[in-house]
């Protein structure tokens, strides 16, 4: 709702009384501008547009109203809320009577569907006696559709007139009239999905609605993509998680389950790593799924042991074999990601002890240390391990801009931490 | 596939041929019996090409012969290996046709005889023996007339292809008439009729009459013992089976295996959905049937009994009376260790009990003996139980596994009418995109959604989820339209966060949209996101629906529309059990008061569980209708909100209102749309009145008032773990966890009172009563002073207040809580 002193209702209103030849086109530009941003603005546009043609009889600007009239109201019969602009528009008027819709439509010369959807419009209303207006004044006009019929009414419109026809007992033989002759009207509404339930006598009873036939012919009993869209869906990751230890048993089972989604890429991996690390001290409530899993889905022999840790190496290998091809330092940016956190130091190590078994390249320290992540958490976490880190583990020395040698002596730290330049920039 | 498939139907009726060729008095009598047992023989071993060669041999003799071409019709469909269901059917209808004017004919004639006759009689009233023996003859010649025109087996035959074709309204629509008549057909058609009526009926859902035709089986067929004397007997018998287990008993087994994976397969719904649902009975379909077993080769006596408890067994376990059917299972176990249906079902017992881990060891020994199509529904089930233990990708992967089972199975070979039958991929599309939906990945559960409409098209759940898909897909901001107004509302939807999404759309109330001069613009363009594209082909529908709130709208008037006309008839159905249940008490009563003997009392015990079962059944489902069409109010109205169709809003919001037992969180939600509706149709006074009510309620709970901080405290930690599921809008939340009190403590408890502060504070405002919207602003933010909504609501009081400066000391306090599009609407109002 519009607050009172909001300037869109005068603008509105002025706009529109001083229509003119003239200025017909800009000012029905700026209207639609205004009457875009919500249904007030539509609201107060359409009130103002049939004040004007009621009021202005002798106005010699009459006929151009009327245009901008007609064009606001094709504009507003495909918005899903025409009902409650126009009930909201002629709520103030004193009489809205089937008449007043008819005359209306006379004058705006609107087609049959348009006056169709003014009429379910009107049907919405709060007031009853507006909406028996409405209702009756839809009713006449679906009879004539029946009687003779448009090609191409839009299947938006088909469902809402059905609607219509099913809000009131009454309608009942209108309604299957109307159903004979859709197939005239909309020759593709029958096959809609939103249809089914108005053919089908819907009992409890299923017939389903594939056909043997048709399934023979196109030899498959599903839509072809959608097996392949669910491949790509599957987040190897969190299967990596919910299988727990036991996937990285050897490097042939590991990539079998990281083969699962689509291709293994980078962004992939770098959570693959981040949820090993943080998942290094162990997972909460395993549920033992791997070995049925193993069993049903996988070809190989049982596997006797379970692992109570993560075999990085054989992760590793598996990754390789995989995507031999990866681009580390864009796999280490790719931490930032909502989810990653390194909670302890061992954490820390583990991550680290992969990227070696990864790539041999010295740690890319850009990646973490040129700008503030989205996941300002996890960065911090991982930063904060490095910078404690034992320089086997981690060391900054590498770091392309580093304080000079010579202050060494204040900075001391094992892993040129607080050398590093970036690290103090992005700190 | 092979045992299965040749296995799991054979419609023919050799010993139809028999008895047909037997009755031609011109042939010698003896040659064409001994052809038509020959043929029956070859048949039953499956060489149907030889079967073919002699009843053509048959024919010769009378090519007008009805049950010859029958047999031929049905010898033929198998050779070809079950691949042609319309030839069958119309030779069917033909042989139909032919029979029923053969039988008129013949009772033409024998109205002629029995005039004559009469005549007779009459003529020697005595009743001398000549002449009524005479009479007695010709009476006998029509009977078997009648018997060889019946048309119970081509029928039988027909039912039974459609069953196979999944046309179970069809298939029923045939079989009933044969099942209300069924005294003059012989045993062991008649006991086809009735397990392929239980079968239908179990997998369309009515247990009220596969209730029936259970209590008639047990009574017809007298195999019925009570559970102990069935348990001594069954050892020695149960042995001697499988050795000598006749094809039929073999097609029943298999038959009855996979019906009782479908069983699974439909707990596994239930299991399998997130709320609480009707979804129970999506799944069932069992597959069937029974095939008619040549006179000779009657169904053993224990296989009946057998197929009987389990039919049993997956009666109860939908009424979730775990006792029974346990008890049940044992029995059926005992009668034979290895079947699979057996096994299977006590996979589901242990898994409606909670015991997933022996559910998974109970299917996993399974699997190894399973052909393709079985291996499907297994890995289903696997997935269902997966999906309850929260292992959402696993889950989603066994369920991508058991489709493509089915699709590998059917590569092979060409497709045939009993794959066709066994095809399960229907239900298990649906399973996927359930897991899919609860994943996050609401477009392609949609699509999935779409795809299992094929079958669950009369389903409300199926709507109401593809209903649930839009909404999550507009709160994970995957809608298509991204104007800039429409990304800044985005933001803050996405911004909120679990329990949030009850603030969401009070939210809109909220100072900055109500004020910008850009206002809720929320979606109006949303309508074009729904322009279709015509790309795919779809098996049902012609294309398929993208996502958009429009689209929600539509799937919601649906299942709502289908509520109302499942309304009836599921009371209906209610009352009849109720009534049963009644009538069966009764008749226990009568009897005990006898004191009748021992086994009529086990007996009636008996069908009294089962009578109670199915009101259990009936009554669950009202329950449930009842949830889902608050469910579906509720979102329906929230919907109508965001296409800014507040009429409509309004008036979803109070039918929920004026729903009987409206669950308390659909209340406060109903009332929250109600008055999100009403400001936006400018009367805030009304708006004002559904709040205070609401407030009212909300504060005259003693427990919230009391356990305040607790669940503040349980919110939080709630919130992390809820991360996955939500992005749902409160009441889908809702229903997924009705059932549990904590939920509802959720949605009444301090942030959904929260936010409803925040509605009164901008309410208030916008009526000018200032004083009362700071005092609320206040206790909104003292209350959630995590909420950013909160802390706007207030900014903006002070402002209106003409307070800069404790305005901006506020939005100080409270920067971390950052709020992309408000604080711009804010700039804007300044």
């Amino acid at each position: 709702m519009l607050p009172c002193g909001s300037p869109l209702p005068a603008q509105i209103g002025l706009q529109v009384s001083n229509l003119s030849k003239d200025n017909y086109k800009s000012v029905a530009e700026e209207l639609y501008e205004l009457s875009s941003d919500g249904p007030d603005g539509s609201i107060i546009l359409l009130r103002n547009c049939l004040e004007q043609v009621n009021l202005a009889e002798n106005d010699q600007n009459l006929q151009v109203k009327f245009d901008l009239l007609t064009l606001v109201i094709r504009n507003l019969i495909h918005q899903p809320n025409l009902g409650t602009i126009l009930c909201e528009a002629l709520r103030f008027l004193p009489s809205v009577s089937e008449e007043f819709l008819a005359n209306l439509c006379r004058a705006l010369k609107l087609s049959l569907p348009e006056q169709i959807a003014l009429g379910l419009a009107l049907a919405d209303a709060e007031d009853y006696s507006q909406r028996q207006q409405g209702l009756a004044f839809f009713e006449t006009k679906v009879k004539e559709l029946c009687e003779d019929p448009v090609p191409d009414l839009s299947e938006d419109l088909v469902e809402r007139i059905l609607w219509g026809l099913y809000s009131s007992e009454a309608l009942l033989k209108l309604r299957s009239s109307f159903l004979r002759s859709l197939p005239a009207l909309q020759p593709f509404a029958v096959d809609s999905l939103t249809m089914i339930p108005f053919f089908k006598d819907v009992n409890k009873e299923v017939n389903t609605l594939r056909e043997f036939d048709y399934v023979t012919i196109s030899e498959s009993l599903l839509s072809d993509t959608i097996l392949m869209d669910m491949e790509h869906a599957t987040d190897v990751v969190s299967l990596l998680e919910e299988l727990g230890f036991d996937c990285t048993h050897s490097v042939e089972h590991c990539k079998e389950i990281l083969s699962q989604g689509g291709p293994l890429l980078e962004g992939d991996v770098a959570r693959i790593l981040g949820t090993v690390a943080r998942t290094a001290k162990g997972l909460e409530e395993v549920q033992n799924i791997h070995g049925p899993f193993y069993n049903t889905l996988c070809n190989g022999e049982a596997i006797t042991s379970k692992l109570s840790s993560w075999h990085v190496d054989i992760l590793l290998g598996a990754i390789n074999q995989l995507n031999p091809s990866l681009n580390w330092s864009l796999i280490v940016s790719s931490l930032d990601y909502e989810g990653f956190f390194l909670p302890d130091e061992n954490a820390f190590t583990l991550f680290m002890t992969m990227y070696k078994l990864g790539c041999e390249d010295p740690f890319p320290i850009d990646a973490i240390c040129s700008h503030v992540w989205k996941n300002d958490e996890g960065q911090l976490s991982f930063l904060r391990h490095a910078i404690s880190a034992a320089p086997e583990v981690f060391s900054f020395a590498h770091s392309t801009r580093k304080l000079m040698e010579t202050e060494e002596g204040n900075l001391k730290s094992p892993n040129h931490a607080w050398l590093s330049l970036d690290l103090l920039e992005i700190l | 596939m092979d045992g299965d498939g040749d296995g799991s139907k054979e419609p023919p009726q050799p010993g139809a041929a028999a008895s047909a060729a037997a009755s031609e008095d011109t042939r010698p009598q003896s040659t064409v019996a001994g052809l038509a047992k020959e043929a029956a023989q070859l048949f039953h071993s499956r060489s149907y090409q030889g079967c073919l060669l002699i009843l053509h041999q048959l024919q010769l003799h009378n090519d007008e012969d009805p049950k010859v071409r029958h047999n031929i019709a049905v010898a033929e469909y198998y050779r070809d290996g079950c691949t042609n269901p319309q030839k069958l059917l119309e030779v069917l209808s033909q042989v139909k046709a032919r029979n029923e004017e053969l039988a008129r004919a013949a009772e033409e004639q024998q109205e002629g005889n029995s005039s004559a006759s009469t005549s007779g009689s009459t003529n020697s009233t005595g009743g001398n023996g000549g002449l009524s023996s005479a009479t007695r003859t010709n009476s006998v010649d029509v009977v078997a007339y009648m018997e060889d025109y019946d048309t119970s087996i081509p029928n039988l035959n027909n039912a039974m292809i459609m069953y196979h074709l999944q046309r179970y309204a069809a298939a029923m629509s045939i079989l009933e008439p044969l099942y209300r008549n069924i005294e003059p057909i012989d045993e062991a058609a008649a006991l086809r009729v009735c397990l392929l009526m239980l079968d239908i009926t179990l997998a369309s859902g009515q247990p009220g009459k596969a209730a029936e035709v259970l209590q008639y089986m047990e009574k017809a067929f007298g195999y019925l013992l009570p559970p102990t004397e069935a348990s001594s007997t069954a050892p020695t018998l149960a042995s001697s089976t499988p050795e000598t287990e006749s094809l039929i008993a073999n097609t029943e087994q298999t038959l009855a295996r996979t019906a009782s994976d479908e069983v699974l397969e439909e707990d596994s719904f239930t299991l399998g959905s997130l709320e609480v649902d009707s979804s129970q009975n999506l799944g069932s379909r069992a597959p069937i049937t029974p095939a008619i077993a040549a006179r000779e080769k009657p169904i053993p006596p224990v296989d009946v009994k057998l197929l009987l408890h389990l039919y049993r067994v997956r009666l109860f376990l939908s009424a979730r009376n775990l006792k029974a059917s346990k008890r049940e299972i044992k029995s059926a176990l005992n009668l034979s260790r290895e079947n699979m249906t057996a096994l299977l079902l006590k996979a589901q017992l242990e898994y409606c009990r909670g015991n997933y881990r022996k559910a998974i060891k109970q299917l996993t020994l399974c699997i190894g003996r399973a052909d393709p199509g079985m291996r499907g529904m297994l890995l289903s089930n696997l997935g269902c139980i997966h999906h309850r233990l929260r292992k959402d990708q696993t889950a989603a992967l066994y369920f991508r596994k058991a489709l493509q089972a089915f699709a590998i199975s059917e590569r092979r070979e060409p497709l045939s009418v009993l794959g066709f039958s066994q095809d399960r991929s229907l239900s298990i599309i649906y399973n996927a995109g359930l897991q899919q939906l609860s994943c996050g990945n609401p477009i392609l559960a949609s699509r999935c959604f779409q795809e299992a409409a094929a079958l669950y098209y009369n389903r409300p759940l199926l709507w109401l989820r593809l209903a649930e898909c839009c909404i999550v897909a507009l709160e994970k901001g995957l809608l298509e339209n991204t104007t800039t107004t429409k990304s800044e509302v985005k933001v803050t939807v996405v911004g909120e966060g679990a329990w949030r999404r009850v603030v969401l759309p009070g939210g809109s109330l909220n100072p900055t949209v109500v004020n910008g001069a850009l206002v809720l613009k929320v979606d109006e363009s949303e309508g074009d996101v729904q322009i279709p594209d015509g790309g795919e082909k779809w098996f049902v529908s012609g294309k398929s629906h993208k996502l958009s709130l429009s689209f929600a709208i539509q799937c919601l008037q649906i299942a709502t529309c289908l509520f109302d006309r499942c309304d009836a008839k599921a009371a209906e159905a209610a009352a009849e059990a109720a009534v049963a249940l009644a009538e069966v008490k009764d008749a226990d009563d009568t009897q005990s008061s006898k004191g009748g003997g021992a086994s009529p009392k086990g007996e009636a015990k008996d069908t009294k569980s089962l009578v109670a079962a199915v009101a259990a059944i009936e009554e669950h489902k009202m329950h449930e209708t009842a949830a889902l069409r608050m469910w579906a109010l509720a979102a329906l109205s929230y919907c109508q909100l965001g296409v800014g169709h507040p009429l409509r809003a309004l008036r979803s919001a109070e039918e929920l209102l004026r729903q009987t037992s409206c669950a308390r969180p659909y209340m406060l939600l109903g009332h929250m749309y109600a008055a999100e509706a009403l400001c936006q149709l400018e009367r805030p006074q009304e708006a004002l009145e559904h709040l205070s009510t609401c407030l009212n309620e909300t504060t005259a709970e003693p427990t919230n008032a009391g356990a305040e901080d607790e669940s503040n405290l349980k919110w939080k930690s709630g919130d992390n773990s809820e991360a996955s599921v939500d992005g749902e809008d409160g009441a889908t939340y809702t229903v997924g966890a009705l059932g549990d009190a904590a939920s509802v403590a959720r949605l009444t408890g301090t942030n959904a009172r929260a936010s409803l502060y925040i509605n009164l504070v901008a309410v208030y405002a916008m009526q000018g009563n200032l004083q009362e919207a700071h005092r609320l602003a206040q206790l909104a933010l003292t209350m959630s002073p995590a909420n950013p909504t909160a802390m706007l609501a207030a900014v903006y009081v002070e402002l209106k207040l003409e307070r800069k400066e404790s305005a901006l000391t506020l939005l100080k306090q409270y920067r971390h809580l950052c709020v992309v599009s408000s604080s711009k609407g804010l700039s804007q109002y300044d």
